[in-house]
């Protein structure tokens, strides 16, 4: 399978917006690394890195359901 | 299961220690650095247990200090490999914590990770220079990285 990052980034997001740790992550990632047609951007990065490095309390807790299917 | 939910994300730590190794959006900061690769590799993250091994074999960990400010040396050493670049600003060396987190690292395949290991191996750092050992940890670099 031939690498979409538009693809995977559209996916991420989706999983991110349900408070995916683990999504928001590799956001931060592909901004860090600039990957595809991502613009690389340090700044976004570091929002995405914090939001799920620190995500802890509420964050963590709501994603239960989505953290266990990955487990 | 309910112990890793309330811990934070280790990937999302990892790369927070990147940009303050880095100095990317963030102040450098070798010392929060190491606090972030710490806390991801407590959780067993790939990134994490490499940077970690990285700053102890470049000399970039910080030093732990007791009670006063640690002083940094700032000696820069990069290690490239396969388009690969880390580098690392700092203090003490430590081979032995080096080699654990090299090993750790190289556990799950990381390539960087073999490298270096073959490294410490075939020059003796850290342990008995043994090139039958560096030539196998070069053989599993590379066929990892066919694999992949």
């Amino acid at each position: 399978m031939p690498i979409d990052y538009k693809e995977a980034l559209h996916y991420f997001r989706l999983a991110a917006e349900s408070g995916n740790a683990n999504a928001e992550a590799f956001i931060g990632r592909m901004y860090a690394e600039g990957v595809g047609d991502l613009k690389q951007d340090y700044t976004v990065a570091r929002e995405y890195f914090a939001r799920a490095a620190e995500q802890v309390g509420g964050g963590a807790m709501s994603s239960i359901s989505s953290r266990d299917s990955l487990t | 299961m309910l112990s890793f939910l309330l811990q934070d994300n280790p990937i999302g730590q990892a790369g927070l220690g990147m940009l303050y190794l880095k100095g990317h959006a963030v102040e450098k900061d070798i010392n929060t650095a190491f606090k972030y690769f710490t806390k991801s590799a407590e959780q067993n993250w790939v990134d994490g247990l490499l940077h970690l091994g990285i700053m102890y074999y470049s000399t970039s960990a910080p030093r732990l200090s007791s009670g006063g400010g640690s002083v940094l040396l700032y000696n820069c050493l990069a290690v490239s490999f396969s388009g690969l670049v880390s580098e690392g600003i700092g203090t003490r060396r430590n081979y032995k914590s080096a080699l654990k987190y090299f090993n750790l690292a190289s556990q799950s395949g990381n390539m960087l990770a073999l490298y270096n290991l073959a490294q410490m191996h075939s020059s003796g750092a850290g342990v008995m220079r043994a090139c039958h050992t560096a030539v196998e940890v070069s053989i599993r670099r590379l066929t990892c990285h066919q694999a992949g």
